[in-house]
């Protein structure tokens, strides 16, 4: 047999097919559910909206004035002011650096850890299975606003607890994310037959077994964003959050909850926040699991 | 066997199919998955329809019953039944022909019976829904039925769910529902593709008595050449959305006329075709003469002449195995602790030369399986010695068990499930190469190119992701990324059961080829015993966990001396309707198929409920 | 099916001691020091020094491990530090107010969530099925506090159909379903969102299996389907996750108990939070844990009671 000339320039070419296929199969997933491209739009606006908050608030989030207090909405108050006589449009914006910062942070922790904790005993299973997933589901079944609650007033609060706090409460979840798909998986004899091949576990559930899960914990991590900024939300109403002067969502309505009789735009305008931010996850999440649910997918 | 001649035309057909054709929407447009078909069933007659993946037979099924689904499906042309249009039927019409006038079974009877429903009240309902009977003449009915279907203990066993019935057990339970009010017409589709050999040789026998009993006509869908010759009075053949041929089974198989008819014929194993050969022999691969048909995955090859290979005689055998036995611990209970023991390979011992095939043959459960992956230790074995070029492998440690393995390599059944998805084909097949430290770079770039074009593949497909291949084409390069670390020995564990029967016979080819030029050994695991009388030099018979016979393949089955293995090759169909269709005396009742009742010791052969629950990965 | 009963009773058991064994060391391991944390900054050293004592924090970890759980399993579960009294009265004097609050959300999601979930399934890719899809999925993006406020802006304060402060001490029937009609439907609303979400993927996947087409093929009424063939198999999912969903609905019911302003454990906890009375808090831990272990224990039966399958596992 001639030698034949080959195609390919090394694993570089693969990867660039492989990243390019990636690509394709994110926007093919986006368009199965065009409200995915709704969900993302809303929340990278929020999220522009919070970065550029510096540049774009029109007034200092902290700054008192006595004599404007508990005024409605107008021309130079869009949404008014609180108690304090603070601006809540401004206040507003920099609450969502709050929200965003904490939840991002607190899920892509749980999800690595989560994750890292599910694959592990899906791909050994037996009795490190067992164990693992048992602590998990005790974990699971305890209520994690409690949690994050008993949590968060025994560390004390500041956004470093928060964090911890609500990374805790959805670690459990990401293993179980983690651990249905790489059992799965691990069963498909592509898996066997890098054992036959020689590979080594490590190589097995990283190289091969984790991007096969990547696309349902990524999914799952947007709809869990949205819970963790709600938990912190509700956190912060509960008197938990990052302590005042610094504005939070949960905080604002906390103290807009106080005036609710006579102002009640105070609490409206947070929660109003907050329900967007948490629905256009909830969008984005939801339409890419319609792409990638395997039950679903065969159907067409 | 009905009694109307087959090649006579049907007087008043009982089915009456005119230029069928059934689309999908596809995006925004309809394709068509069945184009203009036309044919007709007379009164207890057996019309199989015959096609390989994707040919539509399926589909003109479901349109028959139309239950292709509204939103999605197109249904148009001309179905009558006993001259009533079904098309035009109103819905509620259709349900009372559906299950009343029409019964159908399916191909997965371990899904289609209703999980949280007794097995008896899904017979009952069916009588109540079409017959008007009260609950407890339902109930008493559908004990008949039972019994007619020959469910042993039909009273104690009506209670049941399905998930204590073994498949070929569901299989008649839904045979029991179709039948249940006389229909006119029996349509099954593939109802025996997913059960054992013995097991489908008592389902047709059944369905071909109660043909004759109850007076219906029967739509038999199947891919198998040889069910086809076991119970067809005619046959349709069906290609990619066409019929492309009918007729008499006695001309379909005598003097096809169909180019497509005449390929499929010729991919055909036929069981005994080697008789009095040694060795294993090629298929003969035919070319589509005509142009509106897909083309054939691989071109007819010009090797076809070349010698049979013979495996090397001299000196040690490749692989020994001796006393090799694995037992799975049944865990359960808190925390996982061990219950019990599962037999699933029992003291095993066989040997193989390179450049020779030794196939392992056994039905669904026997071990098999087991037996391929323990001789690899992708399961750990309990005890024996399996020595590969010398060495044993069970008391090698990790590094110099990985070492060794390079040697021997596996391929497996589902060309989909053993690529990974995510990775190029040629990020596959470079990658043990890399992890092996054999090549790197432009060497290894080179060797992957190699290795594509020696299975029949292109370098530049080195590009592409496994879904953008064929099944075929996907075994295929299984194999390419196998040959990479360059094996002495392939385990190849059902390697061609999934494919259709034209790629089947060209995956062999390739096999076969590969083990002449390489002088490749070959542990060819199969429940198809005439696939394996094709490929292999030497046969062991596998029957709970142990191996019941071994010998020369033609001494195997020229002269099967085991009452098992004569049992098992007596049910294999044979292509041949002109044979006399024989009672097999097959319907022993399969529940009692014990390890005793052939000879195997009792001690070996576990309790079958839980043998068929912790098994299941050995299929 | 004794046997399941009673494994799944043993499973229990073990939960509940596992969760509790979490729980003390929760309150005792995490860096704050409880009489710190109950004391506040200030505090002298030797009242805190006096305050570990009462608490029994200066004996060993096991020592105390020992004294918990005994406490829990006898019902002595300390005393309040803020009321004085013992902390099983003070939960116990609550507790029928959420139970009856958790109790009747759970209903009205459930009456409301599944048959809008089977409908949504069936008419899949339908417009009732779009607005049930994006209407549950805004239900559910609501923070339970939120909603809260909406309600109670709406109804309380705008129409006054409500009371502001639901005494939860109503004397006659009608006064206490006045009291519980806005957290209950609150709380329902939010739990019918997820019970519909669960009840419609479930239902879309038996769907379309095999058994349904079997149904089919036998000429049954497609509303015989629907509710023999396809309602029980479609419930299996559901019950489990209901169980999953209790924490949320716990955490929930605690955020609608602050903003009705209604008595019952979320209250009480809060209380205990702000009071910093530790002993109530950990009173109300080993009680949440009572509640999730017993309400797991029953899906599992109900689990058992749906699926044949169980029984033989």
């Amino acid at each position: 047999m001639s030698a034949p000339s080959p195609i390919a320039q090394g694993s570089y070419a693969y990867l660039r097919r492989t990243l390019a296929a990636m690509g394709a199969g994110l926007i093919k997933a986006f368009n199965t559910n065009k409200t995915s491209w709704v969900g993302l739009g809303l929340f990278l606006l929020v999220c522009l909206l919070a970065i550029l908050a510096p540049v774009l608030a029109p007034h200092d989030p902290l700054d008192q004035n006595i004599l404007f207090r508990l005024k409605p909405p107008s021309a130079e108050h869009w949404m008014g002011t609180d108690y304090y006589g603070r601006d809540v449009l401004s206040r507003l914006m920099y609450g969502a650096r709050i929200s965003l910062t904490i939840g991002l942070l607190a899920i892509g922790m749980a999800l690595i850890i989560g994750s890292l904790i599910g694959l592990i005993a899906g791909y050994f299973g037996g009795r490190t299975d067992i164990i693992i997933m048992q602590i998990m589901d005790v974990l699971l079944a305890f209520p994690s606003l409690i949690l994050g609650l008993v949590v968060v007033a025994m560390l004390g609060p500041s956004i470093a607890n928060l964090v911890i706090a609500i990374a805790l409460t959805a670690i459990p979840p990401f293993a179980r994310i983690a651990r249905a798909p790489t059992i799965t998986v691990k069963e498909r004899e592509f898996v066997e037959a890098g054992r036959a091949l020689g590979y080594s576990d490590l190589r097995l559930m990283l190289g091969h077994i984790l991007p096969n899960i990547l696309p349902e914990i990524l999914v799952m991590g947007s709809l869990w964003l949205a819970t963790a900024i709600r938990v912190e939300a509700s956190l912060a109403f509960i008197g938990l959050g990052v302590s005042p002067p610094t504005a939070t969502w949960g905080g604002m309505i906390r103290e807009g909850f106080e005036n609710i009789l006579d102002s009640f735009w105070l609490a409206l305008f947070p929660s109003f926040a907050i329900l967007l931010v948490v629905f256009a996850l909830n969008l984005l999440g939801d339409g890419l699991r319609d792409a990638i649910d395997p039950k679903l997918r065969g159907e067409q | 066997m009905s009694a109307v001649a087959a090649t006579a035309a049907v007087a008043t057909p009982v089915l009456s199919v005119q230029g069928l054709t059934t689309s999908f929407r596809v995006a925004d447009s309809w394709q068509a998955v069945v184009r203009d078909i036309s044919f007709e069933i007379g009164a207890q007659e057996t019309l199989a329809i015959v096609g390989e993946s994707g040919s539509g037979k399926s589909v003109t099924a479901l349109s028959i019953m139309r239950l292709v689904s509204l939103a999605t499906g197109r249904i148009e042309g001309r179905i009558e039944l006993d001259g009533k249009d079904l098309l035009s039927l109103p819905e509620e019409q259709m349900r009372d022909v559906r299950g009343g006038d029409i019964g159908m079974i399916f191909q997965e009877p371990m899904t289609s019976l209703n999980p949280v429903l007794t097995v008896g009240f899904q017979v009952a309902e069916v009588l109540r829904r079409h017959r008007a009977m009260d609950t407890r003449t339902a109930e008493a009915e559908a004990l008949r039925l039972f019994d007619l279907v020959r469910i042993p203990d039909a009273r104690q066993r009506a209670r049941d769910f399905p998930h204590t019935f073994s498949g070929g057990m569901r299989q008649r339970v839904m045979i029991a529902i179709a039948l249940a009010c006389q229909p006119r017409l029996l349509i099954a589709d593939e109802p025996t593709t997913a059960l054992d050999v013995t097991i489908q040789a008592q389902i047709l026998e059944l369905i071909r008595e109660l043909q004759t009993e109850i007076g219906m006509s029967v739509m038999f869908i199947t891919h198998d050449m040889g069910v086809v010759a076991e119970i067809a009075d005619r046959v349709a053949v069906m290609f990619n959305g066409d019929k492309v041929e009918e007729g008499s089974a006695q001309t379909i198989f005598a003097a096809p006329q169909h180019a497509y008819t005449r390929r499929l014929l010729a991919a055909v194993p036929r069981l005994g075709a080697l008789r009095g050969s040694e060795l294993p022999h090629r298929f003969q691969v035919l070319e589509l003469d005509s142009a509106n048909t897909r083309p054939p995955e691989e071109s007819p090859t010009s090797v076809s002449q070349l010698p049979d290979a013979e495996p090397d005689r001299r000196g040690d055998p490749l692989l020994d195995v001796q006393g090799l036995t694995t037992r799975f611990a049944v865990r359960g209970g808190f925390l996982g602790r061990t219950k019990g023991q599962v037999y699933a390979v029992e003291n095993v011992s066989f040997t193989l030369r390179a450049g020779e095939t030794l196939a392992l043959v056994g039905e669904s459960g026997c071990g098999k399986s087991t037996t391929g992956r323990s001789i690899m230790r992708l399961i750990e074995p309990s005890a024996g010695r399996v020595l590969f070029e010398g060495r044993d492998m069970l008391t090698l440690n990790a590094g110099e068990l990985r070492a060794l393995r390079r040697r021997m390599q596996m391929i497996f059944q589902d060309p989909y499930g053993s690529l990974n998805p995510r990775k190029t084909v040629g990020a596959a097949i470079r990658e043990p190469l890399r992890v092996h430290g054999l090549y790197a770079g432009a060497e290894a770039d080179a060797r992957v190119a190699t290795l594509l074009q020696q299975v029949g593949l292109l370098p530049e497909h080195a590009l592409r992701f496994p879904h953008e291949f064929s099944g075929g084409q996907r075994q295929r390069l299984c194999i390419a990324r196998a040959l990479a670390l360059e094996p002495r020995l392939i385990v190849a564990d059902e390697s061609v059961s999934a494919l259709d029967v034209s790629i089947k016979a060209q995956v062999v080819n390739l096999m076969l080829d590969l083990q002449r030029e390489l002088g490749l050994a070959y542990l060819f695991i199969s429940h198809d015993i005439a696939i394996v009388e094709r490929v292999s030099h030497r046969i062991a018979v596998m029957l709970l966990g142990e191996i019941v016979w071994k010998l020369d393949r033609a001494a195997v089955l020229d002269n099967p001396q085991h009452p098992y293995t004569q049992k098992l090759i007596t049910a294999v169909p044979v292509p041949d309707p002109a044979l006399e269709k024989r009672s097999k005396g097959l319907l022993m009742e399969e529940n009692q198929q014990s390890g005793a009742s052939f000879g195997v010791s009792v001690q070996a052969a576990p309790p079958v409920g839980s043998w068929a629950g912790s098994l299941r990965s050995c299929v | 099916m004794s046997s399941f009963i009673l494994k799944r009773l043993g499973f229990a058991v073990i939960t509940l001691f596992a969760v509790l064994t979490i729980v003390f060391f929760i309150v005792r391991i995490l860096p704050g020091d409880p009489a710190l944390v109950i004391l506040g900054d200030q505090a002298s050293m030797a009242a805190i020094e006096a305050l570990r004592e009462r608490l029994g924090l200066n004996q060993p970890l096991l020592v105390q491990y020992i004294e918990f759980m005994g406490g829990v399993l006898t019902g002595d579960w300390g005393v309040s530090m803020v009321s004085g009294r013992p902390v099983i009265q003070e939960i116990l004097k609550v507790l029928p107010a959420t139970l009856e609050l958790t109790a009747v959300s759970l209903l009205i999601g459930a009456v409301i969530g599944i048959p809008l979930g089977i409908w949504s399934a069936v008419r899949r890719n339908t417009l009732p099925d779009y607005i049930t899809r994006l209407g549950s999925l805004l239900g559910l993006s609501f923070p339970a506090f939120v909603s809260a406020i909406l309600l109670l802006l709406v109804f309380s304060i705008q129409l006054r159909w409500f009371p502001v402060i639901s005494s939860g001490q109503g004397t006659t029937v009608l006064e206490r379903l006045r009291d519980l009609a806005l957290p209950a439907v609150n709380l329902g609303l939010i739990m019918a969102a997820y019970i519909t979400r669960v009840t419609r993927s479930s239902m879309l996947e038996v769907l379309g299996q095999d058994y349904v087409r079997t149904a089919h093929a036998k000429g049954i009424a497609f509303s015989a389907i629907i509710w023999r063939h396809c309602l029980r198999n479609a419930l299996i999912p559901v019950v489990t996750v209901v169980g999953l969903y209790l924490g949320i609905l716990i955490g929930n019911s605690v955020l609608t108990e602050i903003v009705f302003n209604r008595p019952g454990l979320g209250k009480l906890i809060i209380g205990a939070l702000n009071q910093r009375d530790y002993t109530m808090l950990q009173g109300m831990m080993v009680i949440y844990t009572l509640v999730v272990v017993l309400v797991n224990l029953i899906t599992d039966l109900t689990y058992g009671l749906i699926d044949p399958r169980i029984k033989y596992q």
